[in-house]
């Protein structure tokens, strides 16, 4: 458990910290994604212009 | 504004619905983890309808709608950007901050740093919740007051009443029930509203060709760096939104959670273009003879009237409970398990916890109502613990979730935290505004475009300096 010598420096109260780790995150880069996203909200807003544009 | 001959027995029939549920969820709650986050048992509809329903409420029917009217539909970033951000949260952040089986935010930061560390988050996260809390409830009663001929008062006691009454009865399964019905109510009425408008308008087209050109732009008259501004706020202040993240802790495994996220994010990413086209139909309909903040109403009730008039007063009802359910139940975790349990009578009984949660519940609607009476400028109410908030817990958040060595540089992590909450709580007493909107101040550059870099650089430098010396085991998170 790589994160079991940090634990016992921090005071956590005994819980591990390596918990949030256990579910692994999405092989995608997360930033990538994030604009990606965002990129995809202007494209939505655009589309709404046109439409009302006719 | 005028008032509405309101079919009084729909609303009397809404309001005993929710307090049914609120009974019927008494008997699921026997410990705090059925109060804060329903057991942990729910599933990906339940999740989904409730974080696409919290994210819309009053303020955002009048407040945005005034911003469409204002800036057309580039405002759609004011709300929307939260959206694209929840489902984004929903992949990378909360599931594995579920698998802790934390119940708060400020809870997290005592794991990894110790309770100085809670108690900083905890009154940041706070002021969040508490603008939130007291903004939609100011909406509430500004929209109700002048349709229904009813006081402030009454107002308050009507919907917070019943809103309170059934949270604290059910706690967050009420919330998450109760959310998922008034999430269809808000569609079903927001909906009917925006087809009876552009009906009358003569149709989709006829309506763009009525209003302003700069109107259907894609930044339009706001500019870019507002709407980077909006976007911004809307990535810092969903990241680190209690209220949010708390949906899915009450779900029943990481990947229902993701789901959940998922399909309401996408819900609300849909439904959130529906204020700006609001906004638009305030300026094709009636031109500058109607004030931004009045647009939502009188869209409402020029295009409507009988039940379905009634039907967009229930929905504005239920825009807003949803969210003061949730935020409402998000600070009385707060108080109750991070200052009561942690630090007031840590050995205290499950029975008198309960007590407790509930006790804290009624408190928080009464200190909401307090807040709204001394700062009602609604959606900036929302902002101004927002940003601050924004700009300190969500970057440490997202930074300890995704960068191990973070955990390794408590240091840093505080630092961070104060220097972006300072930063911003500066700039908005003493920066520069271009111009002070119905509903929000459009400032010359947004504090959150200076508060968060510089946490964001704190954290990443930092974080750098505090672990370079650490042998590779130590680093390794």
């Amino acid at each position: 458990m790589k994160t079991k010598e940090s634990s016992a420096t921090t005071p956590n109260n005994g819980v591990r910290l390596d918990l949030v780790d256990r579910v692994a995150t999405p092989r995608f880069n997360p930033w990538l994604v994030l604009i990606l996203l965002m990129l995809s909200g202007f494209l939505y807003v655009w589309i709404w212009g046109v439409l009302l544009r006719g | 504004m005028e008032n509405l001959e309101a079919s009084w027995w729909l609303i009397g029939v809404y309001l005993a619905a929710m307090l049914g549920i609120g009974i019927l969820g008494r008997g699921k709650v026997t410990t705090i983890e059925d109060m804060a986050v329903a057991g942990r048992r729910s599933g990906v509809w339940l999740i989904a309808f409730s974080v696409a329903a919290t994210w819309i409420n009053g303020t955002t029917l009048v407040g945005n709608s005034a911003l469409g009217k204002e800036f057309g539909l580039s405002s759609y970033w004011a709300g929307g950007s939260f959206l694209f951000v929840t489902v984004w949260i929903g992949y990378y952040i909360v599931p594995r901050l579920r698998e802790t089986g934390i119940i708060t935010i400020p809870e997290l930061f005592e794991r990894f740093f110790g309770p100085r560390y809670r108690l900083v988050s905890l009154c940041l996260v706070i002021l969040r919740d508490l603008g939130v809390t007291a903004g939609t409830l100011g909406a509430l009663t500004v929209v109700t007051t002048a349709l229904l001929n009813i006081s402030v008062v009454e107002s308050q006691a009507l919907w917070l009443g019943v809103t309170v009454v059934y949270v604290f009865l059910g706690g967050m399964w009420a919330v998450l029930v109760t959310d998922s019905i008034q999430f269809v109510i808000i569609v079903a009425g927001t909906v009917g509203l925006l087809y009876s408008g552009i009906g009358q308008v003569g149709g989709l087209s006829e309506l763009g060709s009525r209003v302003d050109p700069a109107l259907l732009e894609l930044f339009g008259r706001a500019g870019g760096l507002q709407v980077l501004g909006w976007v911004v706020i809307g990535i810092a202040i969903t990241c680190g939104y209690q209220g949010i993240i708390q949906r899915g802790f009450a779900a029943s495994s990481p990947e229902t959670a993701r789901k959940g996220f998922l399909y309401g994010g996408v819900l609300g990413i849909l439904w959130y273009m529906v204020p700006p086209l609001i906004g638009l139909l305030g300026v094709a309909l009636h031109g500058d003879t109607v004030r931004p903040e009045d647009t939502f109403v009188r869209v409402a009730f020029d295009s409507t009237s009988g039940q379905m008039a009634t039907l967009i007063v229930v929905s504005v009802l239920a825009a807003s409970m949803s969210t003061l359910s949730s935020t409402i139940n998000t600070l009385a975790s707060n108080f109750t398990i991070d200052v009561y349990q942690r630090f007031i009578d840590p050995r205290s009984s499950v029975r008198r916890q309960l007590w407790v949660y509930r006790v804290n519940v009624v408190l928080v609607g009464l200190l909401a109502a307090v807040i709204y009476y001394l700062v009602p400028l609604l959606i900036e109410l929302f902002w101004l613990g927002g940003r601050i908030m924004g700009a300190s817990v969500a970057p440490a958040l997202v930074a300890l979730v995704l960068f191990p060595d973070v955990r390794r540089a408590p240091k840093t992590v505080l630092s961070a935290m104060i220097l972006g909450a300072t930063t911003v709580t500066l700039l908005q007493m003493f920066g520069a505004i271009q111009e002070v909107g119905s509903v929000v101040i459009i400032w010359q550059l947004d504090p959150i475009l200076v508060g968060l870099p510089i946490a964001v650089l704190t954290l990443c430098l930092g974080t750098w300096i505090e672990t370079r010396y650490m042998t590779g085991n130590a680093r390794a998170g």
